[in-house]
This record gives structure tokens, C-alpha cells and sequence, in this order.
């Protein structure tokens, strides 16, 4: 019992800190400390930002993206075309059916949310 | 009655709400925590037997260290306790670089206070701790002053569970002696 009443004392003398006259200046040293570090992240982040920008650019330029993206373009059209004309019997046929345009338009609107419901679950899954 | 909102500033602010702040990136909030714990860590730094000049130079990086790791502060126990933990680790890595910690090492033979001098004025608890050897001192400091368990300790010394436990004995049995309420020459206590 004694054994534990000194240790008791003696934590609490512990957690007695000593008075220091510099207290004051430890605390600024410690947060200029903080200042120069986070000024130095700070610059380090922007120079990592920009040295990937640059070799970003450096590759969508080497790359010939935009002469690729009207080849891509022009094919695509050419595609959906295509489908647009294998469709306009279907869609003749949609007009025959006793629903307003407005009514397939909602229906496809909610085919797509709920294709977007079921990717996001699949994802949040994985 | 209308209760008036007045800005609350850093130094009204509860410690776990400091640290929130700070967490969110609040230098200015830190720099109050450091404000109000930044002696308990020198000092218990300067306990467990560290100069000056390297306890301060280590309590700046625990310091620093606790701002990168204040997300992990929960506040389930003291603010001060967890940079002092942090602290102490960081000291005793210092420590093991610059100093070979032989803990093993048999216990140094101090010489012993005249009993005159010991009862004719009050001892504290920085004076008691320079009786102790360095080994007991380290000890003592992290598992009363740090919070340390003495498997945390013994973790953090890379010593032996048993070894620690017995120079933390020796150590509480020199800081009893010291630290007993002084007494007048007939013998008696001195209260006061």
C-alpha cells in the first residue's frame, strides 16, 4: 500500500513540469519550425505539379493525339451512322406503340440509372 | 438572456479540440498545444538525463513529429502523455546512436547524501533523480514520467522485461529514500 501510495506521489511530482523562463521562445522556435516545413511542402508539391504537367504535355504533344482523335472522330460518325440507319425500322415501329415519346424517353433515362446503380454497387464490391 | 457568441480563441479551446484543428491543418492551433505542453516534455526529457540543449532540440522534433501524426490523437487519454511518449522514443533512439545503453551493466555506487544535508532542506524530485545511475534514471523517467508500461519500456530500450523491472526497483527504492519527508535532528517529521 505504501509502495503504491509512493508511486502514486511520485507520478504526480512527474507530471509536475518544471517552470521554464524560455517557455515562450521554445513555442515560436517550434512553430517556425512548422512554418518552414510546410512552406517547404508546399513548394515541393507545386514543383512536383508542375514537373508533371510538363511531362503530361510532353507526351500528349509526342503522341500526335489530336491527329489520332479526328481519325477516331471521323470513323466513329461514319459508325453511328451506320447504326442510326440499321435502327430506323425499330424506331418507326416504337410509334405504333400506344406511348407518348416522353414515356420512352423516361424509360431509357431510368435504364440508365439503374445500369449506373448497379456499376457503382459492383465497384463499391470490389 | 440572449447569449452572445464571442469568438473562441485558441487559448479557451479544450486540448482534443486544439488537436482537431490541427489535424485540419490549424498551425496557430498547434502552436498553443506546444505553448501549454512544450515544458512537460523538456522536462521529462531533461529527467531522463538529457542535457539541455539535446532535450530541447528533441522535444522541437516530437513536437514536430506529433503535428505529422496529430490525426492518429484520438484523445482518449492526454495530449501531453502522447507527445511525451513520442518524445521519449525519440530521445532514447538519439540516445542508443550517440551512447552505448548497457543496461546490463551492474548498478553505480553513488555516494550516498549526508543525512545532515538531506533533512536540512527540501529535496525535489529533479534533485532526487540525479542519486539514481543513468540506466535506473531512463527507467524510472519513462515508466512514471513517459507513461511507459515496463513492456513498453523494455520495447523501447531493447532490454529484457526483468532487467528494466529491476532498475526501475532500485531506482524507486534510492527516490523513496530521498524523498522522504525531511526530518529535524531530534528525528522527527518536518511538515511544511
Amino acid at each position: 500500500m505504501a509502495d503504491l501510495d509512493f508511486e502514486t506521489r511520485l507520478e504526480r511530482m512527474f507530471a509536475q513540469p518544471p517552470a521554464f523562463a524560455d517557455a515562450d521562445v521554445f513555442a515560436r522556435r517550434v512553430e517556425s519550425r512548422l512554418d518552414r516545413s510546410w512552406t517547404l511542402r508546399r513548394w515541393a508539391i507545386g514543383a512536383a505539379g508542375l514537373v508533371g504537367g510538363v511531362v503530361a504535355t510532353g507526351q500528349v504533344v509526342g503522341s500526335n493525339l489530336s491527329e489520332r482523335m479526328q481519325g477516331f472522330g471521323a470513323e466513329t460518325m461514319a459508325d453511328l451512322t451506320n447504326s442510326a440507319r440499321g435502327f430506323a425500322p425499330e424506331l418507326k415501329a416504337l410509334s405504333v406503340l400506344p406511348v407518348g415519346t416522353e414515356v420512352l424517353w423516361m424509360g431509357a433515362a431510368l435504364a440508365v440509372m439503374a445500369i449506373a446503380l448497379v456499376a457503382t454497387r459492383m465497384l463499391e464490391e470490389l | 438572456m440572449g447569449a452572445t457568441s464571442s469568438p473562441r480563441t485558441p487559448a479557451s479551446l479544450h486540448d482534443v479540440e486544439l488537436a482537431a484543428l490541427s489535424a485540419a491543418g490549424d498551425r496557430q492551433a498547434f502552436g498553443e498545444l506546444v505553448r501549454r505542453h512544450g515544458s512537460a516534455v523538456r522536462g521529462l526529457l531533461r529527467r531522463m538525463g538529457a542535457d539541455p540543449a539535446t532535450a530541447d532540440d528533441v522535444a522541437q522534433d516530437a513536437f514536430l513529429a506529433a503535428f505529422e501524426r496529430i490525426a492518429e490523437f484520438r484523445g482518449e487519454g492526454a495530449f501531453a502523455g502522447w507527445v511525451k511518449k513520442i518524445a521519449a522514443r525519440l530521445y532514447l533512439r538519439r540516445f542508443r546512436k550517440g551512447v552505448k545503453l548497457d543496461l546490463s551493466a551492474e548498478p553505480e555506487t553513488e555516494p550516498e547524501p549526508s543525512h545532515e544535508a538531506a533533512s536540512n532542506r527540501r529535496i525535489d524530485l529533479d534533485e532526487a533523480l540525479k542519486v539514481l545511475s543513468p540506466n535506473e534514471r531512463i527507467c524510472v523517467s519513462l515508466c512514471y514520467g513517459g507513461g511507459l508500461s515496463h513492456a513498453e519500456a523494455a520495447e523501447a530500450l531493447n532490454a529484457p522485461l526483468g532487467t528494466v523491472k529491476s532498475h526501475v526497483k532500485r531506482g524507486l527504492d534510492k527516490l523513496r529514500e530521498r524523498l522522504a519527508a525531511p526530518t529535524d535532528k531530534t528525528g522527527e517529521r518536518v511538515h511544511g
